[in-house]
């Protein structure tokens, strides 16, 4: 009896170990069989597109066009605006959003999509797993009908950072997010002797007159005042800047692509002039009221989220300047399209409604700050852009985003994200809070170590 | 001696209710202000932190959390006490199989059944309801497992058999002879059971995409997203949503300790 039972045992393990395999095993499998069309034929046509919503053609069309659809965004305030005004255009379609935290954005997605229950048919793909997300092949590309979108109609820089490994465009921008360095102008004033933006940023030319301010500063504020607040504040600024794609297939080329960004942070370490915290952590975020720093990565969704919300009182406090060495990415969203969605037509009406048409963007750029990455809306709007926005006041009146569209943009560059993107920099993420506190490690000791990290995350990968 | 003693108690009790002070504390900062120092004296943004709160839908999450906890607290503890009492006090065919299979789904992480539950109760049509965060503790095998080794320690088969000779009905045996009985064991694992799903995270996150059916947790780690993050006004909800699991606590914990020894000791 007792043997019996036991072979009972085995066979029910047995069976369901086989049936949770079976069950992963075919969710990971979905999605390749969607057409994966080129858009070879998309160039030519903007019919249908964004800049012909207003005209008295689309009325018709945008009335006609019925149906649900769903959207996961973080914005509450953003969808509780946009999504009414969309339906006065579009009154025959529901939108209905779920207000997703982003740290949770991705777990959500792959949960819904491998049980095959609720997935959005609007996608958002922060910069922290939009690799991981393009990489799932779930998106459509935008190049193909019904969409019919063009890249060419996309600032430069952008089209890299939107698609996929196959090259397929998946996504528009939520807000371009080309970055410089903010800077306190008080701490400027008195340490560098200007507070203005010309002038600062013509004292620092290079990464290595950078270092030698530095110290400096800190030899004048008797080691109070740093340069960046953050190791990993230099090293985002120093990595994007030196953007190249640096994945092939299964071969991540981390020498190739991290070496120089990794050896120029550690000088700044060894220097002395990177302030302590560790990025987006309550000690950082205070740190912009405090005083103990000069610079700050800026994209321009930070003048929101990072300097207004950190330094309320900061009205006239800051400056903003190109980064030494040219300029880079910071953040940002993508909006794609679900490809198993059953209304993708009225999908793409809510994304260029919301993220690129005029009526769309005179909402969310004057609201909600956002500029739209088309080619189309700097030329059309360039009035919007000089009139300043409410944030110019804790800039003292400097133009921000005229200061990006003229002086950061033009040399910006960016990389293609792949899921092995996302796995360096959660490699990354969990190494560099030990290389600033220990200073014994040198770049290239850190680098080894960052290979052989992102090689346990990625066994299948050869790692140079 | 005594001094002694009321002094070790009154610096655990300090030192344990020290951080509910803290985060009540903080729920009256300004979020970026709360960092700058330990936040020991209330400040002034407590009314702007709770308007915050209330701006959003949170008497529904709460209501909502309220009735999945309640739902979980009748259910897993009716099912576990089911399956205790049969597979402690009766002999039946893979009866000791059962015990060990519910042993080994102890073993499997949660998360390994995830996507596999989903899909079932997608086909039940449970999907975007409240439903399958509170069937997840139908089928809880800790709380089986538990059951099981505090009926068979605490319930004599005597008294069962006893009762079984006087003509009583099963069922009356077990509401009117075993329950009672095993009452510590029940205000133990209505806690337990209480307190887990009141903090769960992950299951409501991954299986309800409608905010008007958002519990707690959920709900609190969308209170102020993107860049910024409004941990006064998270302190302030997560102040309020402590609330019913310290009274629960608090009530139970008597009960709560005894059913914790229960059995450790073999009279």
């Amino acid at each position: 009896m007792k043997r019996k039972n036991r072979s009972w045992l085995t066979t029910l393990v047995s069976l369901a170990l086989v049936l949770t395999l079976a069950l992963t095993g075919c969710n990971s499998g979905n999605g390749n069989s969607g057409a994966s069309g080129e858009g070879g034929t998309a160039g030519n046509s903007t019919e249908g597109n964004a800049e012909n919503k207003g005209n008295s053609g689309g009325e018709a069309t945008a009335a006609e066009l019925k149906g649900t659809i769903k959207v996961w965004d973080w914005d509450e305030a953003f969808l509780k605006k946009m999504v009414p005004e969309f339906n006065k255009l579009y009154p025959n379609v529901k939108v209905e959003y779920t207000v997703v935290n982003n740290n949770d954005y991705m777990q959500k997605l792959q949960s819904g999509i491998a049980s095959g229950s609720d997935v959005p048919d609007v996608i958002l793909g922060e910069m922290n797993y939009r690799g991981q997300l393009f990489d799932l092949d779930v998106l459509d590309n935008l190049e193909a009908a019904p969409y019919n979108f063009s890249r060419d109609q996309l600032l430069d820089y952008l089209p890299s950072i939107l698609s996929n490994t196959k090259g397929e465009l998946v996504g528009v921008d939520q807000s371009i997010t080309p970055a410089g360095l903010a800077y306190r102008r008080d701490l400027a004033k008195q340490y560098l002797g200007t507070d203005d933006p010309a002038e600062v940023s013509a004292i620092l030319t290079d990464w290595d007159t950078f270092i030698a301010k530095g110290k400096e500063v800190l030899a004048a504020s008797g080691g109070k005042v740093t340069m960046f607040a953050s190791f990993d504040d230099a090293y985002r600024v120093i990595r994007e800047q030196n953007s190249k794609p640096y994945v092939d297939g299964t071969t991540i080329n981390l020498t190739d692509r991290l070496q120089k960004a990794l050896e120029t942070v550690f000088k700044m370490r060894d220097a002395g002039v990177l302030g302590k915290y560790e990025s987006y952590t309550p000690g950082w975020n205070t740190s912009f009221a405090k005083g103990d720093n000069l610079f700050y990565p800026m994209a321009p969704w930070s003048a929101k989220w990072n300097i207004a919300a950190n330094d309320k009182d900061g009205i006239g406090r800051w400056g903003l300047i190109p980064a030494p060495e040219g300029s880079y990415t910071y953040g940002g969203t993508s909006i794609g399209v679900y490809k198993g969605s059953k209304n993708k037509e009225a999908a793409w009406a809510y994304i260029n409604f919301a993220y690129m048409s005029d009526e769309g963007m005179a909402i969310n750029y004057k609201e909600f700050g956002n500029m739209a990455g088309t080619k189309a809306f700097f030329e059309k709007h360039k009035d919007w852009i000089d009139a300043g926005t409410d944030y110019d006041q804790y800039f003292a009146g400097q133009n921000l985003n005229k200061t990006f569209v003229e002086e950061i943009v033009p040399s910006v560059k960016a990389d293609q994200q792949t899921k092995y993107n996302a796995m360096v920099q959660t490699a990354y993420s969990s190494l560099y809070p030990l290389w600033m506190k220990d200073t014994s490690i040198t770049a290239s000791a850190a680098l080894e170590k960052l290979k052989s990290e992102v090689k346990n995350l990625a066994p299948e990968a050869t790692i140079n | 001696m005594r001094i002694v003693k009321w002094l070790f108690i009154g610096a655990i009790t300090v030192i344990s209710l020290f951080p509910f002070y803290v985060m009540i504390m903080m729920s009256t900062y300004y979020s970026e202000n709360i960092f700058k120092g330990l936040p020991l004296i209330p400040s002034d943004f407590l009314l702007e932190n709770l308007r915050t709160v209330f701006k959003t839908d949170f008497l529904r999450v709460y209501a909502n959390s309220l009735t999945v906890s309640i739902g979980s607290v009748v259910l897993g503890v009716l099912t576990s006490t089911l399956i205790g009492y049969a597979v402690a006090k009766f002999q039946f065919k893979l009866r000791n199989t059962l015990n060990y299979f519910i042993i080994i789904t102890m073993m499997v992480p949660a998360q390994v059944g995830l996507i596999g539950y989903i899909i079932e109760m997608r086909h039940m049509g449970f999907g975007n309801t409240l439903m399958p965060v509170i069937l997840t503790w139908s089928a809880w095998s800790f709380g089986a497992f538990f059951m099981v080794q505090f009926i068979r320690d605490t319930v004599p088969g005597e008294i069962l058999e006893c009762a079984r000779i006087d003509g009583a009905s099963e069922p009356r045996i077990f509401f009117n002879i075993a329950l009672p009985l095993i009452k510590p064991g029940i205000a133990t694992l209505s806690t337990l059971v209480f307190l887990w799903s009141w903090n769960n995270y992950l299951l409501p996150l991954v299986t309800i995409n409608n905010a008007k059916s958002f519990t707690l947790p959920v709900f609190i780690s969308t209170l102020g997203i993107v860049h910024r993050t409004d941990y006064g006004a998270r302190m302030a909800a997560l102040a309020m949503a402590t609330l019913p699991v310290l009274i629960v606590f608090l009530i139970g914990s008597r009960t709560f300790i005894k059913g914790i020894t229960a059995g450790a000791v073999k009279g």
